[in-house]
């Protein structure tokens, strides 16, 4: 029965390059062009291994006098001659070398979930998308001119307000999908844009809705101190699900390696802005930073204290204003 | 006879003395007045200027406390000598100082001096008061103005010069015409309006007189901490007393002039289109205390503001309400030598009936431990399209009574319904 076993030459990762495969034996590799298998490294001389069968059958890798030599990468020993077995690699110059036999098992396909699945198919249309704009849009207009603000609204000024918030969202998310389109199209050969779309607008939202929220909990319960560091957290958390559903039209790469790629370049921003949050804080400033959120009363959940019941908490603040005396130095 | 007649005719008076005049004031006592330098330690150059007068024969030397206040805060770099009429010049030490009256007392070793008596007395209003000194280094001066008496605007007891003092002339007596010294010079508003320390806190001042010389910034410091400690706690409790007094205010009463040395003004501010209508009462202290040139303290100020709207929603204008609550003139100084950063406490409290949104603020005081400023403000939430924020700032306090005035002061809000 004929032998038949394949040479890889490998990336520093792992990844299988070039696949050269071989029949008949011996065969010789190196630089020369008169090999069975070229290898383009300068460490690698004109001819520099021998691959043959033993008696046995087994597949032997020979050094011929060289003077790099064979490193198993599992040994890492220099070898004049070693018996290879299928899935085994080792290294000639710089270059790392797997031999394999046909009988490799290779493990199942895994499943391109984008492109299947009814609710994920209904996220990259168009209408889809359509519709998650044109929310934000609203929401926004919402903000501009129901909920804040106390200038005078009127047609001709707000008009122009509407149209220019419009064009400045729709340059923001258009640019946004775009670059991740462009991602999508070069590693998926699709390009997905109103998917990334649709998914920006939707995160914009989330964002929106969790800071009016996080803002009016915050006022309702009196927890305005720790109202920053949630602010931060929940964007941080909600940027990475942004960032995670645009990169999985983008690449191939498993969902757990995204994530935690994803998850880590997440964490250490919302630990940045932190401290940055705090460090700004220390910095000498002649003015009280303090929470000023001021909502309707009906949003006041939590009990008043009494006039007495306030000023008694004025010890604690001496002793953290003498702290902060103490530890900023002029 | 003839001669009798004539003298008990009528319109014939005795003949008085006549008024002296500005340079025989000048000739007679310009050998009592100098000028007081600080000077750089190092290069031996001057740093602040002023003017002086001895107040007794072993060589003390009356000036103003912000003239020679970097003997206080840096003794190690800085140090003062006394220039005399005669150009000559002698070192001097600090001995003592009140910051609250704005007064310094130096020692000078010379002897062969003229000091000036003291008047501390009552005089009338209109009385002709010649101020001495060496204005922007131009040599020793004087000029001629009237006492106007007491000025009510002021938490510290000032006499009201109608005379032009310039800069240079800090530390300078204000004489009658028997050179007599009445006040010390202090400051100027310009165009004739100047003001004079009364001569009774020099007299007070110099009832402990010491010879011994301030050389160390911690005694130093610590001396001024306590004046001003002392000071506060007796000015507090009488301004808390005067928060009884009433200002209406929109549907509500209000602490207005809690005494007649504040300022107080009025204002209305409206929107576009009288969206909301902002009303608004502030008083405020003037003449603050020097402690150095980067840093006064001693004052207060506070400000209530009533919106109202019947155009804006619930959500705009709480956008209104909040922009407010986030913004406010602060009127206090001090840069990092001088104060740490303020630390915030937020609370809901309950202030006769409605409620409130209050935040309490401190800062301590970097050389003067146990003096703060404090900043107090207050919003009330009771209705969707009305509210009232009320603002109060104390610079120089202790925590103590900060805590006291700021309780008396929310304690005096009542709502008219």
């Amino acid at each position: 029965m004929e032998k038949i076993i394949f040479v890889e030459i490998l990336s520093r990762r792992g990844h299988v390059r070039e696949r050269f495969k071989l029949s008949s034996f011996p065969a010789t590799a190196g630089r020369a062009y008169t090999n069975d298998i070229i290898l383009d490294d300068p460490f690698v001389s004109p001819v520099h291994f021998q691959i043959d069968l033993s008696p046995e059958g087994e597949f032997l890798v020979r050094d011929l006098g060289t003077p790099n030599g064979i490193y198993p990468l599992k040994s890492r020993k220099r070898t004049h001659e070693v018996k290879i077995g299928s899935g085994v690699s080792f290294r000639v110059g710089q270059t790392l070398l797997r031999l394999r036999t046909p009988d490799f098992a290779v493990p199942p396909a895994i499943a391109d979930q984008p492109s299947h699945g009814l609710w994920v198919q209904k996220f990259n249309s168009a209408w889809a998308a359509l519709i998650s704009f044109f929310s934000v849009y609203v929401f926004s207009l919402l903000e501009m001119f129901y909920f804040t603000g106390y200038e005078e609204i009127n047609a001709s000024t707000s008009g122009i307000s509407a149209i220019g918030l419009f064009i400045w969202l729709l340059v923001f998310f258009v640019i946004y999908s775009g670059i991740f389109s462009g991602f999508s199209r070069q590693n998926r050969g699709r390009y997905f844009f109103w998917g990334h779309l649709t998914r920006v607008c939707l995160g914009f939202l989330a964002v929106y809705l969790f800071a009016t929220i996080n803002e009016f909990l915050a006022f309702s319960f009196g927890i305005e101190h720790i109202f920053n560091y949630t602010l931060v957290a929940g964007i941080c958390l909600l940027a990475f699900f942004v960032l995670y559903a645009n990169m999985r039209l983008c690449t191939r790469t498993t969902p757990r390696r995204l994530s935690i790629i994803i998850g880590t370049v997440c964490l250490l921003s919302c630990i940045s802005i932190t401290l940055l949050v705090f460090w700004d804080s220390k910095k000498f400033k002649t003015y009280p930073s303090y929470s000023s959120t001021l909502k309707p009363p009906a949003f006041q959940w939590v009990q008043d204290s009494t006039p007495d019941e306030f000023f008694s908490r004025m010890p604690a603040l001496k002793q953290k204003a003498d702290r902060l005396r103490d530890t900023q130095t002029p | 006879m003839a001669g009798l007649l004539f003298l008990f005719s009528p319109g014939f008076v005795f003949p008085q003395p006549s008024p002296a005049s500005t340079s025989d004031v000048f000739k007679k006592f310009e050998q009592g007045v100098v000028q007081v330098r600080v000077l750089e330690k190092t290069t031996g150059i001057k740093s602040v200027l002023g003017s002086g007068f001895f107040i007794t024969t072993q060589g003390h030397v009356a000036t103003n406390y912000h003239v020679i206040s970097f003997l206080v805060y840096k003794p190690e770099e800085y140090e003062a000598d006394i220039v005399f009429s005669d150009n000559t010049t002698a070192p001097a030490r600090l001995v003592d100082f009140d910051v609250v009256h704005d007064l310094a007392i130096l020692k000078t070793d010379r002897k062969d001096i003229k000091a000036l008596e003291l008047n501390p007395d009552m005089i009338e209003k209109g009385t002709r008061v010649f101020a001495m000194g060496n204005p922007h280094d131009l040599g020793l001066t004087i000029v001629e103005g009237t006492h106007s008496g007491f000025i009510e605007k002021s938490l510290t007891e000032k006499i009201h010069f109608t005379g032009s003092l310039n800069p240079g002339m800090s530390g300078g007596p204000a004489l009658v015409q028997s050179g007599k010294v009445v006040g010390i010079n202090v400051s100027t508003a310009g165009n004739q309006v100047s003001f004079l320390v009364p001569v009774k806190y020099l007299s007070g001042l110099m009832e402990h007189l010491k010879d011994a010389p301030l050389e160390d910034a911690e005694t130093a410091l610590s001396r001024l901490q306590h004046q001003l400690s002392a000071n506060q706690d007796v000015l507090i409790p009488e301004l808390a007393e005067g928060l009884s007094e009433k200002v209406r205010l929109g549907e509500f009463d209000l602490p207005g002039q809690c005494t007649p040395a504040l300022n107080c003004w009025s204002g209305v501010k409206s929107g576009e289109e009288d969206l909301f209508r902002a009303v608004s009462y502030s008083c405020s202290s003037d003449n603050d205390i020097f402690l150095s040139g980067t840093h006064y303290t001693g004052s207060i100020q506070y400000v209530h503001t009533f919106f109202s709207s019947e155009e804006l929603n619930r959500f705009r204008f709480y956008s209104l309400y909040e922009s407010s609550f986030e913004s406010g003139f602060l009127r206090l100084s001090g840069y990092k030598e001088d104060v740490a950063n303020f630390s915030c406490t937020t609370g809901f409290v309950d202030i006769n009936g409605l409620s409130f949104k209050v935040v309490s603020c401190l800062r301590a005081y970097k050389k003067l431990p146990g003096l703060y400023d404090f900043h107090l403000k207050a919003a009330c939430l009771y209705d969707n399209h009305k509210g009232l924020m009320t603002q109060l700032t104390l610079s120089g306090v202790t925590s103590e009574n900060a805590a006291m005035f700021g309780k008396r002061f929310l304690e005096s809000i009542q709502w008219r319904k």
